[in-house]
């Protein structure tokens, strides 16, 4: 049996809460939260710690970048995988805020779209 | 160039300017400009470009560009006119402003005018940081600037000092670009912004956190080599023999923001000495007669949701003023900070107003009542200096203020129990 | 620059005496090459230096204790007839004028000093013996009077002493930039980023090896600062030593607007306290001690040099507070062991060709007379001095959009728009005054705000910053990345986006 700490982050409290999780990978106990709302985000971050991914591109030489985002969380580990992509593009105007530039980028189930425009 | 009848002059085209230019036409009138120095409009915003961006006011997690652009396409769609790489370099009496761009040096006459310049970094040099002044010193937001918008990276190896929500964002946003961010140091003995991103820059990044720790010293003649750092004790005085160095490339500063208010006082207006922003009353009014401010040029804050609000109220009000309509005498009551309270905006409001109070408080505290004067008790889990707290008063909760009294002492205290 | 060049008058260092002689020499049909080993004008010592121009005895007086602070241990020289103090006397005069041709900033300042104590007031009747010997004119004040001229002096001050057109203000840099643009202006030619490496006499003259190539001259004038000891060493004829200290300056915010004009406490051995306004219009704080420095380079601030700084301005004007500072900076002052009183101006003793004009605090100060005294020593060692008929003496400053009536602006405006595109929004400076700056030389961020003011404001760059460097980057047709501060290795933005994410991504 392993025990975690997850700091909540839904109020300026910040409890730090304690999970005990057992061999299967379920949540045996859970305590140190001051709230049932807290208690949720941290099951919730648990199982699926999720994290909008935001980033630049580059455009062609010199130009203005392009600001971009994931439409959805995705999990937490893939950030730096999705920076590497990221880091491959290159956009060329035009392109519109909210255009999909990568659908289901990694296979996350989120579109990588435009969150500014060039 | 630009018609001379105004009827409102916004300073500032971010986000605070925009909201309040917005309402001005909605509420019907004709002649609203924006006056920007930038080369666009929606001020930080566009380098902002991560998330966290109208959860309040949209219901909607965005990015810093795309809250912009909410409030940019509405601006425009309203007809809105805006100068940019326009700056104003004089407020005169009498409203009266002088503006330079590339077609001249003029002179504008608004009814009314929205003071929405917002904010500036505290540099190196003001903290009187010790050693040499090499390149690869940034304060955070012009570092993000620099990443954002035009592309660079300022260095390999840094070093952020403070621990305020944009040294935390740019912690993450230079790992996520290769960056080695070695240290975040922070004077405090606590995160000086959100937990939110405390957790989900530092944490999740794996950037070490020195609390109670200050830069004694910057090292490098030509480029930044290293910086010393040492812990400090209770008072923010460095304790002799804790000192160790750091190797980096890279200093970012990011020690709190000021108000921006050299114009306004130009113009002679009363300035609260703890926001370092101008007074205001509950119309965002300031002390000179038609001159309005809203978003950081009042107080530093730390969602744009709210900035945009004040925006609006400061457009409402701007727009009553220029239209010829009285601004109708009330009591006016004083908001006093007492225990652990740092500041509250406004600073005066009208005696049975129904308003929002911002509050900020000195220290954090758990289980805490905020309580105004005799009038308001909410009972909260937590304060943090860092997270402003809004307080409402009700038309039903002025009833129970007492004749004769023009101060509400704003406190923040311990529940008992 | 090719293999070898030629030239009749070489001068080493163009800091305010290297330019001021420059400017001088080029009044006459001589050949003349100003070397400069940094990236620009007034980089070494000038650019950190008070621009205090005076004369009197209420400054000799100060300078008195000054001096025993600042010289090495021990030496406490002090004499009213010096050649130096000759030379302020006649040099004030001509100031005004100079500043009015090539168009730079000068200030009419005058030195109030403050006792508090029944010793101050001692030390301030023996500045008034002082001056009477050299026929300075002073005037008493009771605290009333102080209080007058300056409302936010302690009221601990009991009595004062203030002289009244003796002392002037320039920025120096300004001035050795100045210098420099009117001597290029009437022939000079002008080196930078351009080292010595070796000196070897020749039979009537010099070949000069620096890092860039050759250059054979007929006489070599060594204002090398704080090396000119080494400049001589390399020419075989050095028969003095420097030696250099440092001290701290503190600038504070402009809107601090608790000073008029300059004012000093009574001497203490070991003590400076002098607040000046500066031309600009900030507070410059000179309270610092000052500490002998073997690296003329070694300009680091200190923590308690900076409190040392905000507790001496506090002694004359209790509400001042560091939160009012906005920079800080450390300036070396170079000394010579010979004769501290004095200055080198001579024909070295070793080679009639190779003249030193090593000149100490206050250098800005001397630097009329002691130009005209070294062009007359090249004279007497044969150098032929024929008038130029064609000497234009006026040189025209960048205009400065902020000071500039409203009409003046305007047409500025409409002839050059970018005069009206404000860049640098807490000292108002226009673009049009930055690009004007990179034509006239500036290549760094330095250069620029040395030439403009742009980033010397309160907000210390912050918005400025990423503007200057995109203009330089266009004007100079050269990557944003390759901007430098200050020249050298001092890059300021290293990276592109994406460059340090490898192919394997992250690390």
């Amino acid at each position: 049996m392993a025990e975690q700490t997850i700091i909540c982050i839904g109020c300026p409290l910040g409890c730090h809460v304690t999970l005990k999780v057992d061999k299967d990978g379920e949540i045996e106990a859970l305590t140190g939260n001051q709230c049932k709302e807290g208690r949720e985000y941290v099951i919730a971050e648990f199982r699926a710690p999720v994290r909008v991914f935001t980033a630049t591109v580059l455009t062609e030489a010199g130009g203005r970048l392009l600001a971009v985002r994931t439409d959805k969380p995705v999990h937490k580990g893939q950030l730096k995988e999705l920076m590497a992509v990221v880091a491959k593009l290159r956009m060329a105007p035009p392109v519109k805020a909210g255009q999909v530039l990568v659908p289901n980028i990694l296979g996350t189930g989120a579109d990588l779209v435009a969150s500014s425009s060039i | 160039m630009i018609s001379q009848d105004i009827d409102v002059a916004v300073i500032g085209g971010g986000p605070a300017g925009l909201a309040a230019a917005i309402k001005v036409k909605e509420v019907g009138l004709d002649k609203v400009v924006i006056i920007e120095r930038g080369e666009y409009l929606g001020g930080l915003l566009d380098q902002c470009i991560h998330n966290g961006f109208g959860l309040f006011y949209f219901n909607e997690d965005l990015t810093g560009p795309e809250y912009g652009r909410r409030f940019i396409e509405k601006a425009n769609d309203l007809g809105v006119e805006s100068l940019l790489k326009t700056m104003v370099v004089r407020l005169l009496p009498d409203r009266k402003i002088a503006i330079s761009n590339d077609k001249g040096f003029t002179y504008l006459s608004p009814k009314a005018i929205i003071l929405a310049m917002g904010c500036r970094e505290r540099s190196r040099e003001s903290l009187s940081i010790p050693g040499t002044r090499p390149a690869g010193i940034f304060t955070a937001g012009t570092a993000q600037r620099y990443v954002n918008i035009e592309g660079y990276i300022p260095g390999r190896e840094v070093v952020v000092l403070g621990s305020g929500d944009v040294g935390m964002i740019m912690a993450r946003r230079l790992t996520l670009e290769g960056v080695k961010v070695k240290a975040i140091v922070e004077v405090l003995p606590y995160v000086g912004g959100l937990i939110r991103n405390e957790v989900q820059c530092l944490h999740d990044f794996d950037i070490p956190i020195l609390l109670q720790h200050t830069v004694t010293e910057i090292r490098g003649q030509e480029r930044v080599e290293a910086v010393t750092i040492a812990k400090v004790d209770k008072d923010w005085n460095p304790i002799a023999g804790t000192e160790r160095m750091i190797q980096c490339d890279t200093l970012l500063v990011s020690a709190g923001l000021i108000p921006e208010n050299e114009l306004s006082r130009m113009a002679g207006i009363a300035l609260d000495p703890v926001t370092q922003g101008p007074v205001v009353d509950e119309n965002m009014q300031s002390s000179a007669a038609g001159i309005f401010a809203a978003g950081n040029v009042v107080h530093v804050n730390d969602l744009v949701d709210n900035v945009s609000w004040e925006g609006e109220a400061a457009g409402a009000s701007a727009a009553k003023f220029a239209l010829g309509k009285a601004m109708v005498k009330k009591v006016r009551i004083r908001l006093k900070a007492g225990e652990n309270i740092r500041y509250i905006v406004p600073q005066t409001i009208a005696r049975g107003e129904e308003i929002v109070l911002s509050v900020r408080v000195k220290e954090p505290a758990e289980h805490v009542r905020l309580n105004v004067g005799e009038l308001r008790s909410q009972g909260m889990r937590a304060v943090k200096p860092s997270e402003m707290v809004k307080v409402s008063l009700s038309s039903k909760e002025w009833e129970k203020m007492g004749s004769g009294v023009d101060e509400l002492l704003v406190t923040c205290e311990s529940r008992r129990g | 620059m090719g293999n070898l060049l030629e030239t009749q008058v070489l001068i080493i260092g163009a800091g305010t005496t290297g330019t001021a002689i420059a400017r001088e020499l080029s009044k006459y049909k001589v050949d003349t090459i100003l070397l400069e080993s940094r990236e620009d004008i007034g980089m070494g010592e000038t650019k950190a230096s008070h621009g205090f121009i005076y004369s009197g005895g209420l400054t000799a007086a100060g300078s008195l204790v000054m001096k025993s602070v600042m010289l090495p241990s021990g030496q406490t020289a002090f004499n009213p007839r010096s050649r130096k103090t000759q030379m302020e006397h006649e040099s004030i005069k001509e100031f005004p004028s100079l500043a009015k041709e090539m168009e730079v900033g000068l200030s009419h300042d005058r030195r109030l000093m403050l006792a508090r104590d029944e010793g101050d007031l001692k030390m301030l009747k023996v500045a008034e013996r002082i001056c009477g010997d050299m026929g300075t004119k002073i005037t008493w004040l009771d605290r009333e009077g102080i209080l007058e001229r300056e409302p936010w002096v302690t009221k601990d001050v009991i009595a004062g002493i203030a002289d009244e057109g003796y002392q002037l203000s320039v920025y120096p840099w300004d001035w050795a930039i100045a210098l420099a643009e009117n001597a290029r202006q009437n022939g000079l030619r002008l080196l930078l980023l351009t080292e010595v490496i070796g000196i070897k006499p020749l039979g009537r003259g010099f070949l000069i090896y620096t890092n860039r190539g050759s250059i054979r001259t007929e006489f070599i004038i060594n204002a090398a600062g704080p090396y000119a000891d080494k400049v001589a060493k390399m020419a075989g004829v050095c028969d003095f030593g420097l030696t250099c200290t440092r001290s701290q300056m503190v600038i504070l915010d402009k809107r601090v607007n608790l000073l008029n004009q300059s004012v000093s406490l009574a001497p203490k051995p070991g003590k400076v306290r002098t607040l000046r306004k500066t031309i600009s219009g900030n507070i410059q704080t000179i309270c610092s001690e000052y500490y002998p420095v073997s690296d003329p380079e070694d300009t680091t601030t200190l923590m308690n040099w900076t409190d040392q700084s905000i507790a001496g301005a506090q002694e004359m004007i209790p509400s001042i507070s560091k939160k009012d500072i906005i920079t800080s900076y450390v300036g070396v002052r170079v000394f010579n062991t010979r004769d501290p009183e004095e200055d080198i101006l001579e024909v070295s003793k070793g080679n009639p060709r190779f003249l030193n004009a090593a000149i100490r605090l206050p250098g800005v100060s001397v630097t009329p007379a002691a130009a005209r005294h070294i062009v007359n020593l090249l004279g007497i060692q044969g150098l032929e001095l024929a008038t130029k008929t064609d000497f234009n003496p006026h040189r025209k400053r960048i205009p400065k959009v902020s000071e500039l009536p409203d009409e003046e602006r305007r047409k500025l405006i409409a002839q050059d728009p970018r005069y009206g595109h404000i860049v640098c929004r807490c000292e108002e400076v226009s673009e049009g005054e930055i690009v004007e700056a990179i034509r006239r030389g500036a290549r760094t961020v330095a250069g620029v705000k040395y030439r403009t003011r742009a980033g010397m404001g309160r907000c210390q760059r912050g918005f400025c910053g990423p503007r200057v460097l995109e203009i330089l980057a266009r004007e100079l047709d050269i990557p944003m990345r390759k901007v430098t501060q200050m020249g050298g290795l001092s890059r300021v933005l290293l990276y592109r986006s994406k460059d340090l994410l490898g192919s394997g991504g992250l690390t």
